[in-house]
């Protein structure tokens, strides 16, 4: 046992200090890697577009993060103010006001309008933005919701095709009709364009996370300030808000879900709800009770939900197998079973264990 | 036994500091998983905020706004609108809100009510 060289006290007071330094690394570095878990977060919440808005942000600078959300709050109200028909001088109110006539409109209106029409066509009019007259008629959700008479609903069916929507450009401006008498909702789409949107303007603030939430319809940015990727829950047929059935691993992807249950009226035992089928101009009457469309662009997810819910489930699954770049998970109603595409598998979780899972081929 | 006993402290101190950085994360993990919280927003502000406790005392309170109000009711770790006078009634038969991320809205009076907490979903769609 001879002391080798440098087994001094001066040489133990250094072991010492190297391991006060290691502790020291340790430390700081659990310090920065909590700290790293938890980035800074900045949240608005507001009532627009018809319905409870909340956006909720995380970067590394609060006051860039608080910019980005003022900003994108005031874009939301411009949208808004363009698209709603509850504005009276919005340029959907317009061209409904002046129906058969060509009315100059924003170059917003025209994208949201085209992109509205392209998504038309391809359900085949399950989801159909000139269904103004069959919304207004019914009014499900507001105080004059009453069922109509079947001739009054005749009426105004009738009136319901898109394909009779123009959209004409001339020396840099925009111009749209519809057909006399049709007018525009765009309830069915609006928020998720509007949900692209923003995510767009967060992410060229610089915001790398975010959960745009435009009443339900949501938009997930980056990933998850966790490190990993966004776990969405869809929100269950049968339970309260807030309760899910499912989740979905997703990252720079919007999810939205349409159900029977989120507005209706009843009226002499029988359940009217929001989701109008523009074919018959009457509530859908679908054997699914809930539809998620998983989708990069929230419009398309947004538009293409509703057209799901109408279509059913055989013409969705013919629909879906058609266009294998849609990702959807649909719920039947009587035995809840679950359909989904097949893409979907790997990111899909069913967390009611009372509900079956089928994979669509 | 002086080289034995000094490598021991070493391992020892290592310990402790691995531990206190464990600690530091396990408190850092449990911030708000205790309780939740009722949010009560109006035109997006936050109006009232209030614990959510299983063993907590009842309470009732009005929130008002241009002539419209709500009854709002919180007890045993629950909250719910109890009573309107808004046209569709909406947020009384949303009924008792309980787990975290469960909402209630009453959109004619801009009213909001909503529970956070940890949940295991970011957000959730409906």
């Amino acid at each position: 046992m001879s002391y080798i060289n440098g087994e001094t006290p001066k040489s133990k007071l250094r072991s010492a200090i190297v391991a006060a330094l290691l502790a020291a690394v340790i430390f700081w570095a659990a310090k920065a890697y909590i700290s790293g878990l938890e980035p800074i977060s900045s949240e608005r919440e507001s009532y627009r577009l018809g319905t409870v808005v909340r956006l909720t942000v995380w970067g590394e600078d609060k006051t860039a993060l608080d910019h980005a959300l003022d900003d994108s709050m005031a874009e939301i109200t411009r949208l808004e103010s363009l698209f709603s028909v509850n504005i009276a001088d919005s340029d959907i109110s317009k061209i409904n006001a002046n129906s058969g006539q060509f009315v100059e409109v924003s170059p917003e209106t025209k994208e949201v309008l085209a992109l509205a029409v392209k998504n038309a066509a391809m359900t085949h009019g399950a989801f159909d933005p000139t269904i103004g007259p069959v919304v207004k008629l019914w009014g499900i959700g507001t105080k004059n919701a009453r069922v109509p008479s079947d001739s009054e609903i005749n009426a105004a069916r009738a009136l319901v095709d898109y394909r009779k929507v123009s959209i004409h450009d001339k020396s840099g401006r925009t111009y749209v009709a519809v057909g006399k008498g049709q007018s525009l909702d765009l309830g069915g789409i609006a928020k998720g364009w509007i949900a692209d949107r923003i995510a767009a303007l967060l992410k060229e603030r610089g915001v790398k996370s975010a959960i745009v939430d435009l009443g339900g319809n949501i938009y997930a940015l980056g990933e998850s300030p966790r490190g990993r990727e966004w776990k969405l829950g869809l929100r269950h047929p049968q339970k309260p808000r807030g309760e899910y059935f499912a989740a979905v691993d997703v990252a720079d992807t919007s999810v939205v879900t349409s159900g029977a249950y989120e507005r209706y009226f009843e009226k002499d035992g029988v359940r009217y709800h929001h989701i109008l089928d523009p074919s018959t101009g009457r509530p859908a009457q679908s054997d699914l009770i809930s539809v998620s469309v998983i989708s990069k662009k929230s419009a398309d997810a947004d538009a293409l939900c509703t057209a799901l819910f109408v279509m059913g489930l055989d013409r969705s699954a013919a629909f879906l197998k058609r266009h294998l770049d849609i990702q959807a998970a649909l719920v039947k109603g009587g035995n809840n079973a679950v359909f989904i595409t097949p893409d979907l598998k790997g990111c899909f979780k069913l967390t009611d264990g009372t509900m079956a899972l089928e994979v669509l081929k | 036994m002086k080289r034995g006993l000094k490598k021991g402290d070493i391992v020892l101190f290592l310990l402790f500091m691995i531990l206190l950085a464990l600690w530091f994360y396990m408190r850092s993990e449990n911030v708000d998983s205790d309780d939740l919280r009722a949010d009560i927003i109006q035109d997006g502000k936050v109006i009232r905020s209030l614990k959510l406790k299983p063993g907590m005392p009842p309470q009732e309170f009005t929130v008002e706004r241009d002539g419209g109000w709500n009854r709002i009711r919180a007890e045993g770790g629950r909250i719910a609108v109890v009573d309107a006078n808004c046209p569709d009634k909406y947020c009384v038969r949303r009924g008792w809100l309980k787990g975290a991320g469960s909402s209630a809205v009453c959109a004619p009076h801009r009213l909001e009510i909503r529970i956070s907490g940890k949940s295991r979903v970011d957000a959730v769609t409906y």
